[in-house]
């Protein structure tokens, strides 16, 4: 027992001392990067994982090393272990503005914009399509927007509409809410997956996602979308009106991809790793990708991408999302 | 038989009282929730409060029971050799005790030292703590502790593209991965 | 005719192109070996092979996830008879259905069986998911957030029999892991939940570490308390031949194997309630059905057959929703489609017009992929059995080694460590308190589907809970449950009367 408690606390005092003397690999020289970089990205199968792990294939092309995706159970927990890692450009986050939301909330324990430091954005999300079911359009003779909003005027709180607290989504649909004018009981449901099938079950009023949640309901007759959200057509959907079509002022909540990483690592490590996913976002084979998934390739470097996020967070306080 | 009629209902009154602790320190900390979205019908700590009570009452009970048998429980007195076997569990309980200090050490030296400094020290503890003192064999201990570790961080690395912890090795092992 | 044709002329491809089958065959024993390796679960399997299909075509892509998925699927048993520790979160059932056999030294034979009866299993999902996908994908819409809570809470009460003779300790166990799965951020509004400010804490405690933690540091801690006695010696393994059971054995079990097949498939069909829900469930309705219920615990035959089939009937399952509706219906699921959505193909009702040659050919993968798993797996079992002839303690070593791994691996996160010691150390006092630990890991797996079902219904509801009571399904699982609580109760009761007649 002694010498276990002996070899014990040897061992322990190693840690400690390790732990506290361990060199600064990156002030040491700028060979940079030697070794795999981690993207830490979200949920498995979600819309965003997979735009990150298409996006990694032509980053890794655009570095001298792999790119290895890690995903994680949640943007918050991606953007988290991004901070707590090592600041020597081996980790990062890509995540979007759902950090920023729940950060607006206050259940983050960080700041989503002073804490990391910004290496840039590399894409601008789908956007948002309002939707109701064949059914539900047949049933009460609603085929447009305007004829929506003017139900839900005349049949106040009625109608359900999903979000999803603490996602993105709750923007468009609280925008749909105190902008547009529809008035129906907000109903949180939580994923996207989830959402779609109480709606397409008919539990669900009006819909309010991503293209990819109800294209193929959309071409099979099964769902009719009644418009897309934002002040322009979504070029995904050009035969499809949007809500500024109608003349409704919304509040614009594009989905960007931010790229972070720990907030002491060295500018030069940021700057060569911004030009590498300049370098990507402007490969058409990458720009072709992520169409194919709804979304945009689009660049910001670090310093716009920061102001960016920052005028987000305060339309979000502006909104009410973290006073409800 | 009665002794053993008698460990059980121990075993209850501890249980009972432990997951009665742990049920009110649960519950009391769902007072430091931050509170949710108004819209929500159900509050963030609904279900927590629902299971700490649930907690409470399982243990409650289990109290109740452990002493109902404990008073009903015929006593007998303990043996030479159930006394002797009492020291032999105390070495036996200190035993693992050890182990267990082994397990949170290499939670804690995991990042400091990384993968392949502290799987050989949890490996070569583990196998000599686990074996008799006389049929030890440092050598293959030492081997396989130190092998393992090494070889399973590549195939994991080169294989599967997944990253174990480099700790204080990160300037060496970015020289060669 | 012409799904016959189109599968057909897949099965056609897959045997006279060597690439594909020998992806199979490679992935397939890569599965098996990773998911008898406890610390990696399924998912983590799979996510492990992504990246390596980054570079493929979609065919190509597909033939390798699903082989590794079925491998890993069927691996899991390996470990939880072998070791008595779940190589998958969907073996959980399957550790206290083996155990029996494997103290009697029928360890090999016991994996034999459930090699043989996840083929069965997985062949019958596969028939479904080929002929009535679309179908069986309207089922899953008939499933709302209350169907999904009642089923959670027939699956809880259904928990607390699996603790024995004292319905308490079995409410108590599936209580704490129920109490560890609230930890992190809460599921509709992502407020941290008993994080005492830490951090390192913010992200809640992952199955995993938990798991792992909860069955491999319990067995490691007994090794070392009982060091000195003879017990601690390798165990004898009696030899065996083929599967362990012959043509005619194995069909007497044939009600078993129908019903498990069913539960498995319908329960895969059903997002978000997973494998492991399904094989419980099998378990415990078998056990319930059985003539003898003493003869199931102690013999383990039909609780094997009735585990495994179940949770590789679920994988085929889980595909329904996933191609007919766009939704997948497991962790795994989530990834496969993630994988088809990287190699542009889009999920959803339009699937089966749109990409009608690739669908089939994901449907002749699954049953070669099946096929090989049956030939591979009973292969390498005789490698693993020599794993029980070596002393324990040295096996054990490795798997604590492995365990780290996993625990870490799941979200590298360092915090999971202490997980997996801390939840070791729990289950190891639990065991000498007598309370039964399995159902911690199945309370903490259902908390998820039983408290967010709940939260999401209420909203849907506006608040009315009498809402549930409108719903046939919900109401009939409801009353399932009820019967199952009360018969743990009456089973209670009456092992207290025998104790005091005794």
């Amino acid at each position: 027992m002694k010498k276990f408690v002996g070899f014990f606390t040897g061992f322990a005092v190693l840690c400690t001392a390790s732990g506290v003397f361990t060199p600064d690999v990156v002030h040491a020289e700028m060979n940079y990067p030697k070794y795999a970089v981690t993207i830490n990205g979200s949920t498995s199968g979600s819309t965003v994982d997979v735009n990150v792990r298409n996006f990694a294939q032509y980053l890794a092309k655009n570095l001298p090393v792999n790119v290895i995706v890690n995903s994680t159970a949640s943007q918050v927990d991606s953007y988290r272990d991004t901070l707590n890692a090592d600041p020597d450009g081996y980790t990062m986050s890509i995540t979007t503005a759902n950090v920023t939301l729940r950060d607006v909330q206050g259940t983050t324990d960080f700041d989503s914009v002073e804490d990391p430091a910004f290496v840039g954005n590399i894409a601008k999300g789908g956007g948002y399509w309002v939707a109701v079911t064949k059914k539900f359009s047949e049933k009460y003779n609603i085929k447009t927007l305007p004829e929506l909003v003017a139900y839900t005027k005349a049949h106040p709180k009625e109608l359900n509409i999903a979000t999803s607290y603490g996602t993105l989504n709750e923007i468009p649909v609280t925008s749909l809410i105190n902008d547009v004018g529809i008035d129906a009981t907000e109903v949180s449901i939580g994923a996207a997956g989830e959402r779609t099938i109480a709606f397409i079950a008919g539990e669900l009023d009006i819909f309010v996602g991503t293209w990819g949640s109800i294209s193929q309901y959309v071409e099979k007759g099964d769902v009719v979308c009644l418009a897309s959200y934002g002040n322009s057509r979504s070029p995904f959907t050009p035969n499809i009106p949007c809500t500024g079509d109608y003349g409704y002022k919304i509040v614009d909540c594009a989905t960007f991809y931010t790229v972070i990483m720990p907030k002491e690592t060295p500018k030069e490590i940021i700057d060569y790793m911004a030009a590498a996913l300049k370098k990507t976002v402007e490969d058409p084979e990458c720009v072709a990708k992520l169409a194919s998934n709804s979304t945009q390739a689009y660049f910001m470097n670090g310093e716009d991408t920061k102001n960016t996020m920052k005028n987000m967070k305060e339309a979000m306080i502006a909104i009410g999302i973290g006073k409800k | 038989m009665e002794n053993k009629f008698l460990d059980k209902a121990k075993k209850d009154i501890i249980v009972g009282l432990c997951s009665l602790a742990l049920a009110v320190g649960y519950y009391l900390e769902t007072y430091n929730f931050r509170q949710g979205n108004k819209n929500l019908m159900i509050g963030v700590s609904f279900f927590p409060r629902i299971i700490g009570i649930v907690i409470s009452i399982c243990a409650v009970v289990m109290i109740i029971r452990g002493f109902i048998r404990y008073y009903h429980a015929p006593k007998s007195h303990s043996t030479e050799a159930q006394q002797n076997g009492k020291q032999g569990n105390k070495g036996n309980m200190l035993r693992v005790l050890e182990v267990l200090a082994i397990l949170f050490a290499t939670a804690y030296a995991m990042k400091p030292l990384g993968f392949v400094l502290t799987m050989p020290f949890t490996m070569f503890s583990l196998f000599v703590l686990l074996e008799k003192p006389e049929k030890r064999k440092y050598a293959l201990y030492l081997f396989f502790s130190t092998i393992s570790p090494v070889v399973i961080f590549f195939v994991f690395y080169y294989c599967f593209s997944s990253l174990l912890p480099m700790g204080v090795l990160k300037p060496l092992l970015s020289q060669i991965l | 005719m012409e799904a016959f044709q189109f599968f057909g002329s897949a099965l056609f491809s897959i045997f006279l192109t060597p690439k594909y089958f020998l992806l199979i065959l490679g992935f397939t024993a890569l599965g098996v070996l990773l998911g008898a390796l406890p610390g990696i679960s399924v998912n983590m399997s799979l996510i492990l092979a992504l990246p390596l299909t980054y570079g493929m075509d979609s065919e190509t892509a597909m033939a390798v996830l699903i082989s590794c998925y079925i491998g890993a699927l069927s691996g899991g048993l390996i470990s939880a008879i072998t070791l008595n520790i779940p190589g998958t979160t969907s073996s959980i059932a399957t550790t206290f259905a083996g155990k029996p056999m494997a103290d009697r030294g029928e360890a090999g034979r016991a994996v034999g069986i459930g090699i043989l009866t996840s083929f069965v299993g997985g062949t019958f999902s596969y028939l479904l998911l080929m002929f009535m996908a679309p179908l069986m994908g309207a089922v899953a819409l008939k499933f709302g957030n209350w169907e999904y809570f009642s089923i959670g809470i027939f699956s809880l009460t259904m928990i607390i029999s699996i603790a024995g003779d004292d319905v308490w300790k079995g409410i108590l166990s599936s209580a704490i892991g129920m109490a560890l799965a609230m930890t992190g951020p809460d599921p509709m509004s992502g407020i941290l939940r008993f994080n005492f400010g830490l951090r390192a804490l913010s992200g809640g405690v992952t199955t995993t570490a938990l798991m792992c933690g909860m069955f491999a540091v319990p067995e490691l801690l007994k090794l070392a308390e009982e060091r000195d006695s003879p017990q601690a010696e390798a165990k004898q393994v009696e030899k065996f031949r083929g599967y362990g059971i012959s043509l005619k054995e194995y069909l007497s079990h044939w009600k078993n194997v129908l019903r498990s097949a069913l539960i498995g498939t319908y329960v895969g069909v059903l997002p978000g309630v997973g494998a492991s829900s399904a094989s419980l469930l099998s378990y415990m309705t078998a056990k319930n059905q059985s003539k003898d219920q003493e003869k199931f615990l102690t013999d383990g035959v039909d609780g094997v057959i009735a585990s495994e089939t179940a949770n590789n009937a679920c994988m085929g399952g889980a595909m329904i929703p996933m191609l007919a509706l766009g939704i997948p219906g497991s962790g795994a699921a989530a990834i496969l489609m993630s994988a088809l959505m990287l190699h542009n193909v889009q999920c959803g009702p339009l699937i089966f017009t749109k990409n009608t040659t690739l669908i089939y050919f994901v449907f002749a993968v699954c049953f070669v992929a099946n096929f090989v798993m049956l030939i591979v797996e009973r292969g390498v079992l005789s490698g693993y059995i020599k794993v029980l002839t070596a002393p324990r303690r040295i096996v054990m070593v490795f798997v604590i080694m492995m365990c780290c791994i996993g625990a870490y691996s799941a979200r590298s996160n360092y915090v999971d460590l202490y997980v997996f010691a801390a939840g070791g150390a729990l289950g190891y006092f639990m065991k000498k308190g007598g309370v039964p630990t399995a159902p911690i890991i199945l309370g903490y797996i259902l908390s998820h589907i039983v408290e967010r079902n709940f939260v999401h219904a209420m909203q849907l509801s506006r608040g009315q809970i009498t809402a549930i009571f409108s719903r046939p399904i919900s109401v009939a699982f409801l009353i399932l449950a009820a019967i199952s609580l009360f018969s743990s109760i009456r089973k209670t009761i009456k092992a207290s009367r025998s104790r005091k007649t005794a």
